[in-house]
């Protein structure tokens, strides 16, 4: 997709101003927070398995040169072909170039935020193949040609009778006068016309969860059974994976797994979870009959030995999302980035250049919930501040913060000023939350309406009372 | 091709310092690898898949059942046609079955419940599937199905009601176990191995879990406490 990163703010506030969205937002508290929370409560090993997982990852990284060969001779012993990727331009090309070979005309797919990475579905449909989205969330946005909002839920941005109008506008070949109210109706419809697709499709794409380099396995996980069906019906299985998906054995990705369905949708497992290790076997009357593996780099080797190199332990779980302010309140799509919330706000400058989405690194509150909410122990507050100074060293942070930091740093160095220059600043916030100014803020876009109630006095001076009070 | 792969191998090689490297050490990292690969180190298990018999048995139905699937205990796998016929007629479906060629399952008293199977991958026309797990989860409820030419996996993905006898002597513990058991046959893992926890769901739209999404509907365990 095209990054509009750059726009957050104006997006941001748009996204303030959206009702539906603001509506469908509402529900990430009861559907994942909750959720996550009865999950991880219920796993008494929860932490323990952490620290191990981030072990497994730092080890692998360190070796990851080692891994990814050894992973690509157990592929090709089975019978699948790895195919290495520098970037988006190559992973388009190669996935084009298998499907031309093999004369493929259509494609399922499974959810994969890589695919997105990548764009592939516009390149395919300007080469003449049709690709179809399989999961539910990632067929409804591609119907309505938006990207997705969410790494777990891509639709959660839709409310149903959205998701009904877009039914009803592509699918021809139903009753019009038909009943599409209940999210059941919705389902059942796309189940029907995904039957189809799946028993005719010439080729299944799909990310992968995981890589094992011990049995050169692919982990794939869904819910609701797309990605199986993508891998098991058609003649061609296409998995385009980035390069830090590779655990070295079975015995580390179960740790990894038993994190991932819980931070993610707070199931104990997910539906299925398949070990797909090369194509059809001989004698076998199902499956695919090419195996093909794309290794994609895309900037991540960058990252090895950098300030940076814990983002490369992410398993898009999207719980940082799930649990992050901003993002509660804006949604995915005013990131303009497929990545979003918190890791997406880390890993899109990374990946794509500060330049390109300068304002994602300062789009966080630095409250912390993300760090505390990942599974994978990913410091994210401290790589959002990492990139911050990357910009502050580069001059590219906004003149308005610019001023206000070196504004900041002058009164913060001279306490006598600081102190009776703020609480002459509470003071005067105070007048105007009685005359209720606050609210129509200027230029805040929206967020003055969701200020919280300012406190009486400075946060030094109630301090001092406290000791007092004590003593 | 190939030219990418030594490009971004070297690429990494030299993010990571390799080239700094004497040969030696290079030896050693390759050492490192092969043997964390022959003996990986262990983690740990969760203590709630640390059971056995009964206990284990019960385990797996309150998980299997949690995540909804549909779990019975027969005496006996030859109970199973008799128990199908009157599913089917509940359901009012016609009385066939997409079977997976299991010798377990061909030996079952079919005909005289008046079931007829059909054999092969699956169509769009199977609602009923029936395979034996390869194993079963008690941790999560999960049963542990594998390609083989006999049991293609489309059996399970494709019907409405998926019905999965599983032998009480295949039930573990963990995935680790199952994984142990699995690899003793066929070391390099089969096609497929796919754990599956309750029937297909989603909760794309307004977060409103939906079972029944593009994989079954419902999903029936029967454990065979004689086998």
């Amino acid at each position: 997709m095209e990054i509009t990163s750059n726009a957050f703010r104006k997006q941001a506030a748009q996204a303030l101003q959206d009702a539906d969205l603001q509506g469908a937002l509402q529900n990430l508290k009861r559907g994942f927070q909750e959720k996550r929370a009865r999950a991880v409560a219920r796993l008494p090993e929860f932490e323990d398995l952490q620290d191990h997982a981030v072990a497994i990852k730092d080890h692998t990284l360190r070796l990851l040169d080692f891994y990814l060969e050894r992973f690509e001779r157990e592929v090709v012993t089975k019978g699948g072909s790895v195919h290495w990727c520098r970037t988006s331009d190559e992973a388009r090309e190669t996935v084009l170039s298998i499907c031309k070979a093999a004369d493929v005309k259509t494609v399922v797919k499974g959810k994969s935020m890589v695919a997105e990475e990548i764009a592939i579905n516009d390149f395919l449909v300007a080469n003449g193949i049709e690709p179809i989205e399989t999961d539910l969330g990632e067929y409804i946005i591609q119907l309505r040609n938006e990207p997705p909002s969410h790494i777990i839920a891509p639709a959660i941005h839709l409310k149903r009778s959205q998701i009904a109008d877009t039914f009803r506008k592509n699918h021809g070949d139903f009753p019009s006068d038909r009943k599409l109210e209940e999210p059941r109706e919705l389902v059942d419809e796309a189940r029907q016309i995904m039957r189809k697709r799946f028993l005719s499709a010439d080729a299944g794409i799909t990310g992968a969860n995981l890589l094992i380099a011990e049995t050169g396995s692919v982990v794939l996980l869904s819910n609701e059974g797309n990605i199986d069906l993508s891998r098991a019906l058609p003649r061609v299985h296409i998995v385009i994976a980035s390069i830090e998906k590779v655990v070295p054995t079975l015995r580390d990705a179960t740790v990894i797994l038993r994190l991932l369905s819980r931070a993610a949708t707070g199931q104990e497992a997910a539906t299925y979870t398949s070990f797909v290790s090369g194509p059809r076997q001989a004698g076998e009357v199902d499956g695919p009959e090419a195996f093909h593996v794309l290794l994609l780099d895309n900037g991540r080797s960058d990252l090895l030995k950098s300030e940076f190199e814990e983002m490369l332990r992410c398993i898009r779980c999207g719980a940082c999302l799930n649990h992050c302010p901003v993002y509660g309140v804006t949604g995915g799509h005013a990131y303009g980035s497929v990545y979003t919330g918190p890791m997406g706000a880390v890993l899109t400058p990374l990946l794509e250049g500060l330049d390109k989405a300068a304002p994602l690194p300062n789009a966080s509150t630095f409250c912390g919930r993300c760090e505390e909410v990942c599974p994978m122990k990913i410091p994210l507050v401290s790589l959002l501040r990492r990139l911050r100074e990357r910009q502050w060293r580069q001059r590219k942070t906004s003149f308005p913060s610019r001023l206000s930091l070196v504004l900041w740093a002058f009164f913060a160095k001279r306490p006598a000023i600081y102190h009776s220059l703020s609480s002459l600043l509470v003071r005067l916030l105070r007048v105007c939350r009685k005359r209720g100014w606050i609210s129509i803020w200027p230029k805040a876009g929206g967020w003055g309406a969701r200020f919280p109630a300012l406190g009486h006095t400075t946060f030094q001076a109630a301090w001092r009372g406290r000791k007092e009070k004590k003593e | 091709m190939t030219d990418t792969r030594r490009v971004i191998l070297n690429s990494l090689k030299d993010r990571l310092e390799r080239s700094a490297n004497s040969r030696k050490s290079i030896e050693a990292m390759q050492a490192e690898v092969d043997d964390r690969l022959a003996d990986p180190p262990t983690h740990p298990l969760p203590a709630r898949g640390r059971c056995m018999g009964e206990e284990r048995t019960s385990l797996f139905i309150r998980m299997a059942k949690e995540a909804g699937a549909e779990v019975e205990r027969i005496a006996s796998a030859s109970l199973l046609p008799e128990r199908l016929s009157l599913l089917l007629e509940g359901w009012g479906l016609n009385q066939g079955l997409l079977a997976a060629t299991d010798p377990m399952l061909i030996a079952l008293p079919w005909a005289a419940a008046g079931i007829t199977l059909r054999h092969g991958r699956a169509s769009s026309m199977d609602q009923v599937s029936i395979a034996v797990a390869y194993a079963g989860v008690a941790e999560t409820g999960s049963l542990l199905l594998v390609a083989t030419p006999q049991s293609p996996m489309s059996i399970h993905l494709l019907s409405d009601l998926h019905v999965v006898l599983l032998p009480v002597s295949r039930l573990f513990g963990t995935m680790e176990e199952a994984f142990v058991h699995l690899r003793r046959e066929t070391p390099g893992l089969p096609s497929a191995s796919m754990f599956v926890t309750g029937p297909s769901r989603t909760a794309d739209i307004e977060q409103q879990m939906q079972l029944g999404a593009h994989g079954p509907r419902e999903l029936r365990v029967y454990i065979d406490e004689n086998e």
